[in-house]
C-alpha cells in the first residue's frame, strides 16, 4: 500500500523513466527491490527521498553496482535508488586544485577529465576501473597512495547530498581550512549510503608530477627499508611487490637509484606507470573470488595479521596496514577465530564479499565497540532506519 | 611610600600589562608555571592578577599575595615573550604599589634583618664558617657555605693585578666584587680565576675596596630605595676610579644577577648610562675582543645551566658559550631546559618550598639523562643553590663557572707564568 | 544549578585538595583565554590527574547539571575555554604525559595536556633503533605550539605552516580517549589508517570541546626526509605573488611550507627584536620549503626560484644553511606577537578563501581598515587558503575594541561572500557563533545541534558556542 502511495507521489513530479521495473543489476544478497527509481536530477532525487521517507520505504542508493556485494545483507529492500544519471558533472578547478564531481561520475571519466588540465585525483582505491565517484567517495575507499596523500575522506572539502527526508544539504564549504560547526562531511564519507544520499563532492586534486615511475621489485623488501626509500606508494600482490615514485626527475632518480641498490628493479615511466599503477591498485581479479577480505591493523601488525587467513590471493598494502585477501571458501569459525586475533592486534576483519549464507551467520564488519553512539548518530540523519537498512556497521 | 621612583615605577608597570594580548608563550617558559601548572602560576596570570590589582579590580589577598611571591623572577617570560612586555616593570609595580604588605609577605623580619646583617663582611666571614654545621640555618646560606672556597677574597681587594711585561696591554677593567655578599665571599676561586683570566688577556684588573652590595636583592623585595642608594654608590665608585684611572669595562664575574642589576641602576636613576655597553661579563668581554693564549685541553663532559639573568637580561649566554665551545676536549651535552630557571634567587627553595622542589626534580631529570662529570653554572646563586641539591641527592657531580673552564684551559695550555698571577691554590 | 559547598567537597574528594581551585583571585585568572576579548570566570576550577578522574569529576556535573568546560594552555583565540555559563573547568594541564612512541606503527600516543611541541622534542630526543632512520616528529604545528596543548589543537582542528601538504589536526589524529558528558570513558579509533563505522574521532576534532573532553590522543607521526630548502621572495605586487603559488603548485611540486606576508606585517616583524632579515619595502613576501633528497630539493628548489622570477619576484633568496632558514622562519612564526609591537592590540583574524581571490581579498580588508581607521597586516597560508588578518588597534582609546570586532566581522562577512569560510583553525568558539547562519541553513544547524545530543543530550558540554540561540 504505503508503496503504491508513494509512487502515485513521485511519478507526478518525475519523468516517465525515472520509475523502472528491478532487474538483476538490482539483485543484492539475492533479494530483489520491489521498485527502482532512477532520478533524473537532483530535484526529482528530493522528490523521491521525500515521498519514500515518508512512507517509510526502504531505501539502497547503487551507481555503478560495482560493490553491491559489501555490507551486510539488507533487512528490508524496498526501493533500488539508481544514481547512474542522478549528477554527472565533473567540474575541475586547476588553480585552486581542487574539483568537483556528481556521484554519477565515473572514477576514470573523472581522471580523464583532470588530466586535461594538467591534474589528477590523488587516490587509487580497489575496483577504480568500475567504480563511480559516489561508490568511493561513499564508502571511503582508498589505496597505496594515501601514504602520501592521506584518505579519500581526508581529500573531501564538501558534501551536497539529500537528506532521507528529502532536504537538500550542503556540509563543508570547499576550503581546506575550515572548522565552522561540525565535521558532518566526514560522517558521509565512508556511511555507505546508510545516512543519506551523497549526489557531489567536491575534493582536494593534485597536480601531474614531473616523473611518474613503478618499480617492480624481485624480492619481498621488509617495512623498515621500505620506509626508509620514500616510495609514494607501495603495493605486494602475490608475492610481488611494486614501488610507486613522483616528484621532480632528479628526485625520482635518487629513490630509484637507492632501490636498485637493495634489490633488482624493472621501472616503468610515465603514462605507462599510471597505468599500470591504477591496473594493479583496482585489484579487480581479487573480486573473482568468493570470499574477499580486507585486514586492517597497525602496520607494523599487518605480517602477523595475515598469516591468521588463509587466501589464495594476497594484496597487500604495507604502508598503510591493509591488505586484501581473495579465498575460493572459508568457513565462518575460522573467519571468528581469525577476526578475534586480528582485533587483539589492533585491527579490524572486514569481510567485503561473501557468499550469502556465511553473511548470515557473521557481521560482516566486527565492530562491536561504540555501536550505540553510531546508532544515535544515523537517527539524527534518518531517524525512520530507512536507509540501507542492516548493511551497515552494527547492522545499521 | 610615595615618593617619584615609586610612581614612576607603578606607572610603567601598569602601562606594560596593557602590551599583554594574553596570548600564553610566556607559559611553557615559566619554571613556576611548568612546577604547578596553575595559569596564577603564570607570566600571563600574574600579569593578569597585577593589571587587576592597579586597576581595582582585585583586592591583594593572601592567595594574590602568594602567587605573586612565587614568581623566582627569571624574567624567561621576556624573552619568550612576542609582544615584548617587559614582565620585570609588571612585577616592580606590584611591589610599588603594594609597598611593604607583599615585602614583608615574602619576606619575615627574620629574613629581613638577616640581610641587613649579611652585609656586614666579618658577620658574613663568622656565618660562612658555621652555616653548614648548625641546623635551622636557611638552605641558601648552607649552600654558600657548601660551595665556599679556600681563597680570600681579602687578598684581593684594593689591589691593581697588572699585565704580565710581555702581553699587550688591552684596556683596565674594574672587578665588580665585594666583601658585603655573602657569595663574593664564598666564591672566591671565580674571583681568582677571573683575575688570571683577564690579566692574561691583556687587561688590568683594577679590584675596589669600596663597592657594595648590587642590590639585587632589595630590588626583587620591592625596597626599591635602598635598591636605589646602593645604585648610586656603585656608580660613584665607578665614576671616581673611571675620572682617576679611565676604565674602559666593569667586570662582574660569572654572575648573571649582579650584571643584570647593574643593567638596571639606569632604570632607579632614571638617566643613561650606557651601562650595557660597559658593564661585562668576563667571557662576554673576551668574546668581543678575541682570546689571548694557549687554550688547553679541558676532557670533561659538562652540561650547562644558563644563568637566568645572564641569559634573560643581559643576553650574552651566547657569547659565554660561544667562548666555552673554543676549549679542545669539552664535551657539552645538554641541560635540555638549560633556558628555564632552576629557582635558586632570593631564598626561594625556602620560601616556597613545594614549587622549588617540583622544579629541583625536573631539573634532576635533565641533569640524569645527560650524566655530566660538571655542571657549569654562569651565577654565584646558581652554584649554592646546585651545591645544596648535589649533596642532598650524593650527585657526584663538580660545579664550575665558565670562568673556572677557562682558568684550568689555561693552566692545562701550559702558558708560562699564567698561575703565578695569584697566589694559586690547589683544587 | 549552581555550585554548593556538598560538590565543592565532592570534586575534593575526586581530584584531591591540591588539585582544585575555589579561591576568588586564582578563579579570576581562568576567566580568560588568549581570545582576550571577552571573559566569564568559572565557579571552580579542577586539576584531574587520569582519565579516571575527568570521568568522576565530568559524572558530578552531569548529575548535578553543572556546565563543564575543558581547558589546555588557555590560548584559544575564539573563546573556547570560557565558561560562558560558569560552572566547572577542567584543566587538562596537569595531565602532559607522553605515554608511548611507536615508530614501527608510526604513532605517538600522548594526554591530552601534552604541549604540541612535546611531541616533536620527545620524538628528537628518541633512540632510534633502526640505523639510517631520519628521526620523526608530529606536522600539526600550528604557530602556538610552543604553548597550545594537544587537547586544544584537536578541539579546535588546529592547522599550522605544513598543512598544506600534511593536512590539519583531523588528519593526524587516529585515536581519541574521551569522557562523554555523562561522565563514560570511551576509546574510538586506534594505530589504524581507518575504522569502519561513522568517523566519531573526525566529529569530534573541531567541535571545539562541546561534545566530550579528550584525555588521550594516538597521533600520526611523520618521518623527515633528508633535505629541507628554503626560499625567499619579494614581490612588487599581491598579484604576482599569487600567480606565482598558482604556478608553483601547478608543477606538481608539492611544497611543505608556503607562507604569503604583507607589508605591514613584515614592517611589524622587522621593527620588533625578531627580525629576520625580511625584505620591508616589499608589498608582498612569499616564504617556501621544499623537502626530499639533496638533488631533489635542489632540483626543486631551482624550478622555484625560476617560477618566483619569471613571475615578477625582484628578489629570491635560497637560505645558505639551516641558520638563515631557521632566522626567517622565526621572524614568520613571531609575525602575530610581533604585532604586539605596533599595536599595541590586535584582533587575529582567521578567515579561508579559494586562493585565487587573495588579490580581492587584501583588497577589501584594506578599504574596511581605511573604513574603521585601523592598520591591517595580513598572514596567509598560500597553500591552504587560511588568511590572518591581524587588525592593529590600541585598548585604550574607548571604542577601539569594539570597532576592531566590528571590523572583523566584516572582513569575515566578506570572506564568505568570495566563496570562503569564516575560520580556519580559530573556531567559532563564543563571539563568532552570530556568523555561522552566514554559512548553514537552519536546518543544517538543526542537524549538528542533534549530533552535539547525541553526545550531550542535557547541554552541559562547553555550553554558549558555535551555536547561536
Amino acid at each position: 500500500m504505503t508503496l503504491e502511495i508513494a509512487l502515485r507521489n513521485i511519478e507526478r513530479e518525475v519523468s516517465n523513466d525515472s520509475v523502472r521495473e528491478p532487474t538483476n543489476k538490482y539483485i543484492i544478497d539475492g533479494l530483489s527491490p520491489k521498485v527502482v527509481l532512477y532520478p533524473r536530477d537532483i530535484n526529482e532525487l528530493s522528490v523521491i527521498m521525500k515521498n519514500v521517507s515518508r512512507e517509510k520505504l526502504s531505501v539502497i542508493p547503487i551507481v555503478n553496482g560495482s560493490k553491491v556485494f559489501m555490507g551486510n545483507v539488507p533487512k528490508s529492500y524496498d526501493v533500488a535508488l539508481d544514481l547512474s544519471r542522478v549528477h554527472k558533472v565533473i567540474e575541475p578547478d586547476p588553480e585552486e586544485m581542487v574539483g568537483t564531481y556528481g556521484v554519477s561520475a565515473s572514477f576514470n571519466e573523472t581522471q580523464e577529465a583532470l588530466k586535461r588540465v594538467g591534474r589528477r585525483l590523488p587516490i587509487d582505491p580497489p575496483l577504480s576501473n568500475y567504480s563511480s565517484i559516489g561508490g568511493i567517495f561513499s564508502c571511503n575507499l582508498f589505496g597505496p597512495l594515501t601514504y602520501i596523500f592521506m584518505t579519500t575522506r581526508d581529500i573531501t572539502l564538501r558534501v551536497r547530498a539529500v537528506m532521507p527526508d528529502g532536504t537538500i544539504v550542503r556540509w563543508g564549504t570547499g576550503m581546506i581550512k575550515d572548522v565552522a560547526g561540525y565535521n558532518i562531511k566526514r560522517l558521509f564519507i565512508g556511511s555507505c549510503g546508510s545516512l543519506g544520499i551523497i549526489y557531489e563532492v567536491m575534493s582536494r586534486i593534485a597536480a601531474i608530477p614531473d616523473v611518474i615511475a613503478v618499480a617492480k621489485v624481485d624480492k619481498e623488501l621488509g617495512l623498515l627499508i621500505t620506509r626508509r626509500l620514500k616510495p609514494y606508494g607501495v603495493i605486494i600482490i602475490n608475492g610481488t611487490m611494486y614501488l610507486r615514485f613522483e616528484g621532480i626527475r632528479e628526485e625520482v632518480e635518487y629513490r630509484l637509484s637507492k632501490l636498485g641498490e637493495v634489490s633488482k628493479i624493472e621501472v616503468f615511466y610515465g603514462n605507462e606507470a599510471d597505468g599500470l599503477w591504477y591496473r594493479l591498485t583496482s585489484i579487480n581479479e581479487i573480486f573473482n573470488y568468493s570470499v574477499v577480505l580486507k585486514v586492517i591493523t597497525p602496520q607494523a601488525k599487518l605480517e602477523n595479521a595475515v598469516k591468521e587467513l588463509p587466501s589464495d590471493y594476497l594484496v597487500k598494502m604495507p604502508m598503510i596496514g591493509e591488505a586484501y585477501l581473495g579465498i575460493n571458501s572459508i568457513d565462518i569459525n575460522t573467519l571468528n577465530a581469525a577476526r578475534e586475533r586480528i582485533n587483539d592486534l589492533g585491527g579490524y576483519l572486514v569481510i567485503l564479499k561473501a557468499p550469502v549464507d556465511i553473511k548470515r551467520g557473521i557481521d560482516v564488519w566486527g565492530i562491536g565497540q561504540n555501536i550505540d553512539i553510531m546508532s544515535k548518530m544515523k537517527s539524527v540523519f534518518d531517524p525512520a532506519g530507512i536507509m540501507n537498512p542492516g548493511r551497515f556497521v552494527g547492522g545499521l | 611610600m610615595s615618593n617619584d621612583l615609586y610612581k614612576r615605577i607603578i606607572e610603567e608597570g601598569l602601562n606594560e600589562t596593557y602590551k599583554c594580548v594574553h596570548c600564553g608563550f610566556c607559559l611553557p617558559t615559566c619554571p613556576t608555571y611548568r612546577a604547578t601548572w596553575n595559569e596564577a602560576d603564570s607570566p600571563r596570570g600574574r600579569i593578569y592578577l597585577v593589571k587587576a590589582l592597579l586597576t581595582g579590580k582585585l583586592q591583594p589577598t593572601e592567595t594574590l599575595l602568594k602567587h605573586l611571591d612565587a614568581c623566582v623572577i627569571c624574567r624567561r617570560c621576556e624573552t619568550a615573550c612576542p609582544s615584548g612586555v617587559q614582565y620585570s616593570k609588571v612585577i616592580d609595580a606590584a611591589y610599588a604599589y603594594l609597598g611593604s604588605k607583599l615585602t614583608n609577605y615574602g619576606y619575615p623580619w627574620h629574613i629581613r634583618t638577616g640581610f641587613q646583617l649579611i652585609e656586614n663582611p666579618t658577620i658574613i666571614k663568622l656565618a660562612l664558617s658555621v652555616s653548614s654545621s648548625l641546623p635551622g640555618i636557611p638552605r641558601h646560606m648552607k649552600g654558600f657555605a657548601r660551595s665556599r672556597n679556600e681563597e680570600k677574597l681579602n687578598d684581593t681587594l684594593g689591589r691593581v693585578f697588572k699585565v704580565p711585561k710581555d702581553k699587550i696591554n688591552r684596556g683596565r677593567v674594574l672587578l665588580f666584587v665585594t666583601e658585603s655578599c655573602v657569595a663574593w665571599q664564598s666564591h672566591t676561586h671565580l674571583v681568582y680565576a677571573t683575575i688570571r683570566v683577564l690579566t692574561w688577556n691583556g687587561f688590568e684588573v683594577v679590584v675596589p675596596r669600596e663597592f657594595k652590595c648590587c642590590g639585587a636583592p632589595y630590588m626583587h623585595m620591592g625596597m626599591f630605595n635602598k635598591a636605589l642608594e646602593l645604585a648610586k654608590h656603585n656608580v660613584d665608585v665607578l665614576n671616581r676610579y673611571e675620572k682617576t684611572y679611565g676604565i674602559d669595562y666593569v667586570v662582574v664575574p660569572d654572575s648573571g644577577g649582579c650584571q643584570a642589576q647593574w643593567l638596571e641602576y639606569e632604570k632607579l636613576l632614571n638617566m643613561n648610562l650606557n651601562l650595557r655597553q660597559k658593564v661585562m661579563n668576563t667571557l662576554q668581554l673576551l668574546d668581543k675582543v678575541g682570546l689571548i693564549g694557549e687554550l688547553g685541553p679541558v676532557k670533561m663532559r659538562v652540561s650547562i645551566q644558563h644563568s637566568c639573568h645572564l641569559m634573560n637580561v643581559v643576553k650574552v649566554h651566547d657569547a659565554v658559550l660561544r667562548v666555552v665551545s673554543k676549549i679542545p676536549g669539552l664535551e657539552i651535552k645538554g641541560l635540555d631546559t638549560a633556558d628555564i630557571c632552576c629557582g635558586a634567587g632570593m631564598m626561594y627553595p625556602d620560601r616556597h618550598p613545594d614549587i622549588a622542589r617540583e622544579i629541583t626534580r625536573q631539573k634532576l631529570e635533565d641533569l640524569m639523562r645527560h650524566k655530566p662529570e660538571a655542571l657549569i653554572l654562569e651565577s654565584v646563586t646558581c652554584k649554592a643553590h646546585w651545591a645544596n641539591i648535589i649533596r642532598d641527592n650524593n650527585l657526584a657531580v663538580k660545579l664550575l663557572y665558565p670562568t673556572e673552564l677557562l682558568d684550568m684551559s689555561y693552566i692545562s695550555g701550559g702558558n708560562p707564568g699564567y698561575e703565578n698571577i695569584i697566589n694559586r691554590v690547589q683544587y | 544549578m549552581g555550585i554548593t559547598e556538598g560538590i565543592i567537597n565532592e570534586l575534593k574528594r575526586i581530584v584531591g585538595e591540591s588539585n582544585i581551585i575555589t579561591d576568588e583571585v586564582e578563579l579570576t585568572v581562568y576567566e580568560a583565554d588568549g581570545s582576550f576579548v571577552y571573559t566569564a570566570k568559572p565557579d571552580v576550577v579542577v586539576f584531574p590527574r587520569s582519565t579516571e578522574e575527568v570521568a568522576k569529576v565530568v559524572r558530578v556535573a552531569w548529575e548535578n547539571r553543572i556546565p563543564i568546560v575543558g581547558r589546555g594552555s588557555g590560548t584559544s583565540l575564539s573563546g573556547g575555554a570560557l565558561p560562558i555559563e560558569g560552572g566547572i573547568v577542567v584543566s587538562l594541564a596537569r595531565m602532559n604525559r607522553v605515554l608511548e612512541l611507536d615508530i614501527e606503527n608510526e604513532t605517538a600516543t600522548v594526554e591530552a595536556g601534552v604541549i604540541n611541541l612535546w611531541v616533536s622534542d620527545a620524538l628528537a630526543k628518541f633512540n632510534y633503533q633502526y640505523p639510517i632512520d631520519l628521526g620523526y616528529y608530529f606536522p600539526a604545528d600550528p604557530g602556538s605550539q610552543r604553548v597550545a596543548t594537544i587537547g586544544g589543537n584537536i578541539s579546535h582542528n588546529a592547522g599550522g605552516v605544513k598543512c598544506f601538504k600534511y593536512g590539519v589536526t583531523v588528519n593526524n589524529v587516529r585515536g581519541l580517549k574521551v569522557v562523554l558528558p555523562n561522565g563514560e570513558i570511551r576509546f574510538f579509533g586506534g594505530k589504524v589508517i581507518e575504522n569502519p563505522g561513522y568517523d566519531i574521532v573526525g566529529i569530534i576534532s573541531g567541535s571545539e570541546g562541546t561534545m566530550a573532553i579528550v584525555t588521550e590522543a594516538v597521533l600520526r607521526i611523520v618521518s623527515n626526509y633528508e633535505s629541507v630548502k628554503t626560499i625567499l621572495a619579494a614581490f612588487n605586487s599581491i598579484e604576482d605573488a599569487g600567480t606565482a603559488v598558482s604556478r608553483i603548485i601547478s608543477t606538481g611540486i608539492r611544497p611543505v611550507a608556503l607562507e604569503f606576508m604583507d607589508k605591514i606585517a613584515v614592517n611589524a616583524i622587522e621593527a620588533g627584536p625578531w627580525g629576520g632579515g625580511l625584505p620591508t619595502d616589499a608589498e608582498a613576501i612569499l616564504l617556501i620549503d621544499v623537502e626530499g633528497s639533496e638533488p631533489g630539493t635542489s632540483a626543486e628548489a631551482n624550478r622555484i626560484i625560476e617560477i618566483l622570477k619569471s613571475s615578477g619576484a625582484y628578489m629570491v633568496k635560497l637560505a645558505r644553511d639551516r641558520a638563515e632558514a631557521n632566522k626567517w622562519w622565526g621572524a614568520r612564526k613571531q609575525a602575530f606577537g610581533a604585532m604586539g609591537f605596533v599595536g599595541p592590540n590586535y584582533i587575529t583574524g582567521d578567515g579561508t578563501i579559494p586562493r585565487k581571490k587573495l588579490p580581492e581579498a587584501l583588497h577589501r580588508i584594506k578599504e574596511v581598515g581605511s573604513k574603521y581607521g585601523f592598520r591591517i597586516a595580513n598572514v596567509f597560508h598560500a597553500g591552504d587558503g587560511n588568511l590572518h588578518p591581524l587588525i592593529l588597534y590600541d585598548e585604550r582609546k574607548p571604542g577601539e575594541r569594539e570597532r576592531a570586532l566590528q571590523a572583523e566581522d566584516e572582513i569575515l562577512r566578506m570572506c564568505v561572500e568570495i566563496g570562503g569560510t569564516i575560520t580556519g583553525e580559530h573556531g567559532v568558539g563564543y563571539y563568532k557563533k552570530h556568523l555561522i547562519g552566514l554559512l548553514y541553513t537552519d536546518y543544517e544547524l538543526n542537524v549538528m545541534k542533534n549530533i552535539k545530543s547525541v553526545f550531550d543530550p542535557l547541554g552541559i558540554m562547553n555550553p554558549g558556542k558555535i551555536f547561536p540561540g
